[in-house]
């Protein structure tokens, strides 16, 4: 039998829980905060104008559509370089993987511990290992191209901050697995670590480089129903915002609407 | 700039310069102009109206892009960096001049057939899923401040479709600048009389494009 950490015997289980729903709802609010700030942009009605042409049923539809093509296929992503997409497709399922494997194991067993011999229990451990492998091989090519492609460097400077939560998250993920056969006390402040910096990273989502993740397929829905409303001519989308603005040329220039100055007119002095 | 739309004679040649300057992929164009018909028989006309992303002051599609692969340069020219678009289209749905496309699918730019060098140069120059939208020429402006050229009155410092214009209709320059060739153009143009606005003023995105008509 091996020697294996009960973390919940040391780690105030609770306390950890409530600080992950904490940093889940600030999380969740400040994401839901950037969505509504870009959805602010929409046309007005954009919503009850699509209930109204595609219905709840084609709607549903669309979302998994776009779900399964554009979300877990990655059916657009990097087309043009192999590098590239391979890299995102290892840190995108690598990152699946571990949300997976976390869940399973919270929802099924609420356990930090790794049973013997082998039962559905260990189905978890081993797709998180896998994943987390995958998504750190995906890091480390992130890291090298950093270090070798210039203009990929000056493109993802201000994204510094996810890359580097991600990795640090991934490192501390595997550091506690491979600590928990040890009987060495090093494994708690490793797992805290772990813990700690999975926080930082969902904290800091509504800011950094993770938002794409977690908001892009939601936008790329709407953009999905605006194409549609698009092709079937409805208002007020893109064709239509073409027509209108002839039209509104059309009766300044009429003189049915009244001139609509440039604002750097505005600003200067009159002649 | 200023576009002059008595001027207009609906050619495109701007939409086609833009395409062979820029390589706009596919079915792409950034900067089309829309055809419509006012009026009706026997006092119905054609109406042109040239479109290109008017670089507002204050960009919805800077603020909705989840990626920030939009930016604004000091001269004030929006651009998007492919290499960090993701294709989310947030900034497609925001922008009021349906100026923004995403290029999902390969497509030629002459209504189908084989590709054309054109199509096969724009594979190479641009990506496939990244939002696609008029640069203003940076280029042609950077290449002309670099050699000491004015954009707007040198040739090679002024955007492909002004330069392509047979009418003139479009006039390209520093609008902070009281001299530059579309401030002197709006204010000989008020002095006439003639009508000078922007499109869709109620989106408040102060838009660096002015119409004269």
């Amino acid at each position: 039998m091996m020697n294996l950490i009960q973390f919940e015997q040391t780690f105030p289980v609770d306390l950890v829980d409530y600080a992950g729903y904490i940093v889940a709802v600030v999380a969740v609010v400040g994401l839901v905060y950037k969505f509504r700030s870009w959805a602010k942009t929409l046309p007005s009605g954009f919503f009850r104008e699509a209930r109204a042409y595609l219905h709840w049923s084609g709607m549903t539809t669309m979302f998994f559509s776009e779900l399964v093509h554009r979300v877990l296929r990655q059916r657009l992503v990097f087309r043009d370089s192999v590098t590239r997409r391979i890299i995102h497709l290892m840190v995108f399922w690598g990152f699946v993987g571990l949300v997976f494997a976390t869940l399973w194991d919270d929802v099924f067993y609420k356990s930090g511990s790794i049973p013997t011999p082998f039962t559905t229990q260990n189905f978890g451990n081993v797709v998180g290992n896998i994943a987390g492998a995958v998504l750190l091989i995906g890091l480390i090519a992130i890291v090298v191209r950093y270090a070798i492609v210039t203009e990929f460097r000056k493109n993802y400077k201000g994204d510094l901050v996810f890359l580097t939560l991600l990795f640090l998250t991934t490192l501390t993920g595997f550091a506690t697995e491979l600590s928990r056969f040890s009987t060495s006390g090093v494994a708690f402040t490793i797992y805290a670590a772990h813990l700690i910096f999975i926080g930082a990273l969902f904290l800091a989502a509504p800011f950094t480089h993770f938002f794409h993740a977690l908001l892009a397929p939601f936008m790329r829905y709407v953009g999905r129903i605006n194409d549609t409303l698009t092709d079937r001519g409805v208002n007020p989308y893109p064709f239509y915002r073409k027509l209108q603005m002839a039209n509104q040329a059309d009766d300044i220039r009429a003189g049915k609407s009244a001139e609509t100055y440039p604002y750097w007119l505005e600003k200067k002095p009159a002649d | 700039m200023v576009i002059d739309l008595d001027k207009c004679i609906g050619c495109d040649a701007c939409s086609v310069a833009c395409k062979v300057e820029n390589s706009s992929p596919g079915d792409i164009w950034w900067a089309p102009v829309i055809h419509t018909e006012i009026g009706k028989y026997p006092k119905a006309k054609l109406s042109f109206l040239p479109t290109l992303c008017m670089h507002c002051e204050d960009p919805p599609c800077l603020k909705s892009c989840p990626t920030k692969a939009i930016s604004q340069r000091e001269d004030g020219s929006v651009l998007i960096n492919e290499n960090k678009c993701t294709g989310a289209a947030a900034c497609v749905s925001a922008c009021p001049y349906d100026a923004i496309r995403v290029w999902e699918k390969e497509a030629t730019a002459y209504g189908g057939g084989e590709p054309t060098p054109l199509d096969t140069y724009a594979r190479g120059k641009h990506r496939i899923g990244a939002a696609q939208k008029c640069t203003f020429c940076s280029h042609r402006v950077d290449f002309g401040r670099e050699h000491g050229l004015t954009p707007g009155v040198d040739r090679e410092a002024t955007p492909a479709c002004v330069i392509a214009c047979p009418v003139e209709c479009r006039i390209f320059g520093d609008l902070e600048v009281q001299e530059s060739p579309p401030s002197k153009y709006m204010k000989e143009a008020r002095k006439r009389g003639r009508k000078v606005f922007v499109l869709r003023p109620e989106a408040n995105t102060h838009p660096k494009v002015a119409y004269v008509g």
